[in-house]
């Protein structure tokens, strides 16, 4: 019997243990439970700096060249020192015309046999006019590095203006401009950008308006003449990664660049003057069709070389990163259920920035949206509801958790390496100097210059939606709107 | 005596020898130089499948030490009922809103907290929500991603707040969006009746109808671990996934899942359909039914509309766009999944009084490749790009892990890419040109405009 009440018990122990064992996970579930296991801090990384050789040619033009070899493939990235800030009133939007017109034709290769060329090769190459500068990106497989290299010197020293192409690229981009008066983004970065820059090539870029009419007279003089101007090979520096011979690829750089020839005109740029007349407006661009308000409100803000750019950054993750437990997203998604999307963005240039907050939302929900989003800065910036430690660890950590896959290839290392040096004199280092940083932040100091450079008071608005629907509730607020009519151009 | 016979006839025959040589070894190059095979470097990955039919897969790479926890469940809005379209999407964001373990807003900030992130995706077959997080996390993911697999929590007023963000993404995303509104439209009477009538965002008077009970039930039926696969990529080992597999997820049970019947209507004649709507430029679409994702067919007509339509040097945009000008660009998609689907050829007129020409000159373009076929050129360009591609996507092992994954949830056939690969290396020019005809036939599609409501409008 005892023996028997042996086995019943021992059975028993086994059968306990083996149902523990399947439920165990799931049972436990509890919000204990789930913290207990999200113990994590991120180890602060450290980003290897590639072992780079700089080959610079007797006209100035740079190449950082470090070789990877772990795959069969050949990148490049670079910047050209001019851009959107060398244009006029006169002729904006003359960069992102004359850049476009670079890939599509040579002297060598007219537009239909450059196209072919690039794509017997699998070759990539792309140029990006930025407001400052002039990006180039490009990739091959290692077996036509070569290739790549010539296209790249046909592109930046023999670009063809003249013939169909031109005539055709000028009339397909005047159809890309006019719509762009039909579609809200884009009429909602109009009336913000070129009210905050005024009279600035920043906010020129922004004007359809302004752009068309360029387009409307341009000729292939007038973008050669740019061409000559800003296009030169002391302006030049590219990052080049890959799999390739250092010597043959000098060598290879070398006779295709070498004889390239700078033009001794200086470029003038000027700096944006804030219009203290904006401060507080509030535009409503009227576009009937709309059902969403699309809403941008900000300001003006630091160019480049704002000091404290790290603190704001970490300040602004938390206020307004667009993931669910900002600030922004917090209030105006889960709680209020307002919009589906909100961030905070800094937009720096090297000659004026800006802070804008963009956010879409029902039309009759816009002045409550704007409201909602002046709380929240003002509760930071009075100190109600400063940043929290917490708040601020969880970005740090998530930085440190992110930043080694963001700079997993080499060439993003190089990218970084070649920008920070060649345009704002930063060392080698700079990328690790910037992880050193953002971890050595107290979370007061981030509270003081983020509340600091937050100014609720000021912030300039434009909504682009219906105006029926927007404009009662400012009426009863007793605010005063601008409206402007939506003017598509013909 | 017979080393001289040898010899006689060597010389007699010495010239035709030399250029039958010469000959074959033309014939040798112009056939490798004409069909150079694409080569695939597959990832390493492990597989393993629990009793409940969930399914795992692990991509170890140790590089950095982050890896990417991903769910996909086999469920999308092909799946949906006539009045609940958008339901797939509607749970995908319910998912976010806490479990009977965990109140809202607790999954973002344990992920937060440890430097993580974390989204999700519906799609027209399937819906997946991913983990992007340091690898000591990954009990902390698998635990997390088990309770939100059985133990979501259905709270009405939250439900009808999300409701109101699912709207604005709506409005948002598609109806202020001139291509994608009227993309939907065009769609919608292209594929009347079917499954794929409907977007995957629904249609905005379901979305204000879906309730909670339905959308309760359609959790219970589809979030079983048997209509799902797990995928971990990155910094991770193999046998830690099993261990916190069966601790997790083993005893849920799976459930029985009744699919409706996919099934496209042939259609046998052309089919049209203008939607005006406030533009300056007017866009022309063509929508045809093309296989599901595992049928081979479908990598030659990839091929095929990079050659007619995707490429700087494509045909439309040599013949349309540089000669003619008659276009402003052109591009064609391929939607393939695990039904039948459909392929989305466009073209943007230079205005409107240039549609209809336009038009008839891509019918132009598309009848010549149909009777003339591609040049060798051509085809070995279009590999050579995908070569480049494949070598290129080992740079992100994601996104190689996830085609492993879509071809495993989809047909349960992970290496579907290695007999795509084989089939291009086998495919002759002429192959793909009788594949592109019997999909690509004008009987067989919808034309589509998107044309200004006012005619007499900027041009």
């Amino acid at each position: 019997m005892r023996r028997n009440y042996k086995i019943l018990i021992f059975s028993l122990i086994i059968l306990l243990f083996f149902s523990f064992n399947v439920t165990a996970g799931t049972e436990n579930f509890s919000p204990d439970f789930f913290r207990e296991l999200a113990d994590a801090v991120n180890k602060k990384p450290k980003l290897e700096i590639p072992d780079y050789e700089l080959l610079e040619l007797d006209n100035g033009m740079k190449f950082y060249l470090a070789q990877d070899r772990s795959l069969p493939i050949f990148e490049l990235r670079g910047y050209i020192d001019s851009g959107k800030i060398n244009e006029t009133e006169a002729n904006t939007g003359i960069t992102t015309l004359m850049t476009e017109l670079m890939l599509k034709a040579t002297e060598n290769y007219p537009e239909s046999e450059l196209a072919l060329f690039k794509e017997v090769n699998a070759l990539s190459l792309n140029l990006g006019a930025g407001s400052d500068r002039i990006s180039i990106s490009g990739n091959s497989l290692s077996t036509e590095s070569k290739e790549l290299i010539t296209l790249l010197a046909e592109v930046l020293i023999r670009p063809q203006f003249n013939g169909r192409h031109f005539t055709r690229t000028v009339k397909e981009y005047q159809q890309l401009y006019r719509q762009q008066f039909y579609n809200d983004s884009a009429l909602l970065n109009m009336y913000f950008f070129k009210n905050l820059y005024g009279n600035h090539p920043y906010g020129y870029n922004y004007n359809y308006n302004l752009i068309l009419d360029f387009l409307n007279k341009v000729d292939s003089r007038e973008l050669r003449k740019f061409y000559a101007k800003t296009i030169q090979p002391d302006k030049i520096s590219i990052a080049i990664s890959g799999d390739f011979d250092l010597e043959e690829l000098k060598k290879e750089i070398k006779s295709n660049f070498a004889d390239w020839k700078n033009n001794a005109e200086k470029l003038s740029k000027k700096q944006v003057i804030v219009n203290p007349k904006i401060h507080q407006k509030i535009i409503v661009v009227n576009k009937e069709d709309a059902t969403q308000a699309s809403m941008k409100m900000g300001y003006n803000f630091y160019s480049s070389k704002y000091p404290k750019r790290i603190p704001f950054l970490m300040g602004n993750k938390i206020f307004g990163s667009g993931r669910f437990n900002s600030r922004l997203m917090e209030n105006l998604r889960s709680d209020k259920g307002y919009v589906y999307g909100i961030n905070s963005q800094v937009s720096y240039n090297d000659y004026g920035g800006a802070y804008f907050i963009n956010l879409s939302l029902d039309p009759q929900k816009a002045l409550a949206g704007m409201k909602a989003v002046r709380e929240e800065m003002k509760k930071i910036k009075a100190g109600k509801e400063p940043l929290q430690k917490q708040e601020l660890f969880e970005n740090i950590n998530l930085y440190n958790a992110i930043f080694p896959k963001a700079y997993q290839h080499q060439i993003d290392v190089l990218d970084e390496l070649v920008y920070q040096k060649e345009f704002y004199n930063n060392s080698d280092q700079y990328l690790n100097n910037f992880i050193n940083q953002y971890n050595g932040l107290e979370v007061q100091e981030v509270q003081q210059i983020f509340a600091e450079d937050l100014y609720p008071e000021i912030l300039f608005t434009v909504i682009v939606g219906p105006k029926e629907k927007i404009l009662p509730q400012f009426k009863e607020a007793g605010l005063k709107v601008e409206v402007i009519d939506n003017q598509p151009v013909s | 005596m017979i080393k001289t016979k040898v010899r006689k006839l060597y010389q007699k025959y010495f010239l035709s020898i030399y250029f039958l040589c010469i000959l074959s070894l033309i014939l040798i190059f112009s056939f490798t130089a004409g069909a150079e095979d694409i080569v695939l470097d597959p990832p390493e990955y492990q597989s393993f499948e629990l009793d409940n039919g969930l399914q795992f897969m692990i991509f170890p790479d140790h590089s950095i030490p982050l890896l990417r926890y991903s769910i996909y469940y086999n469920v999308g809005s092909i799946d949906e009922k006539n009045g609940q379209t958008g339901i797939s999407h509607f749970l995908e964001h319910l998912m976010f809103l806490g479990t009977e373990n965990l109140p809202e807003g607790e999954i973002d900030d344990l992920i937060s907290s440890v430097g993580g992130q974390l989204n999700a995706a519906t799609n027209f077959d399937y819906t997946y929500y991913y983990h992007e997080v340091p690898s000591s996390m990954l009990e902390l993911v698998m635990a997390l991603e088990s309770d939100r697999m059985h133990n979501l929590r259905f709270k009405e007023k939250e439900i009808n707040r999300e409701r109101e963000v699912i709207k604005q993404e709506r409005r948002m995303r598609t109806e202020n969006n001139i291509f994608a509104r009227g993309f939907e439209e065009i769609k919608a009477h292209a594929f009347k009746d079917s499954y794929l009538e409907h977007n995957v965002i629904g249609w905005m008077e379901d979305i204000n109808d879906i309730s909670i009970q339905e959308l309760q039930n359609y959790y219970q039926r589809y979030y079983s671990p048997n209509n799902a696969l797990v995928v971990v990529s990155g910094d991770v080992e193999a046998e830690k996934v099993k261990s916190f597999a069966k601790k997790y997820y083993a005893d849920y049970t799976a459930s029985n899942i009744e699919r409706k019947e996919f099934k496209l209507p042939e259609q046998s004649k052309e089919k049209t359909k203008t939607v005006e709507l406030n533009t300056n430029i007017p866009y022309a679409l063509q929508l045809y039914k093309i296989p599901p994702a595992d049928n081979l067919d479908i990598t030659a007509l990839e091929i095929f509309l990079d050659i007619l339509a995707n490429n700087q040097s494509s045909r439309l945009k040599e013949k349309l766009q540089k000669e003619a000008g008659i276009i402003l660009d052109s591009g064609a998609f391929l939607y393939p999944l695990r039904t039948d689907s459909f392929a989305l050829i466009y073209f943007i007129p230079s205005n409107t009084n240039l549609v209809e020409q336009a038009q008839q000159a891509f019918d132009r373009e598309l009848r010549k490749i149909f009777a003339e076929g591609i040049t060798t050129q051509e085809f070995k360009m279009v590999k050579k790009q995908y070569q480049k591609s494949l070598i290129f996507s080992q740079k992100n092992l994601n996104s190689a892990a996830s085609t492993y994954a879509l071809n495993k949830l989809r047909f349960n056939k992970a290496e579907l890419i290695e007999e795509k690969i084989d089939f291009i290396n086998s495919l002759s020019r002429d192959q793909l040109i009788q594949i592109a005809r019997k999909y690509f036939s004008f009987d067989r599609r919808t034309k589509g405009y998107i044309l200004p409501e006012n005619k007499g409008g900027a041009q």
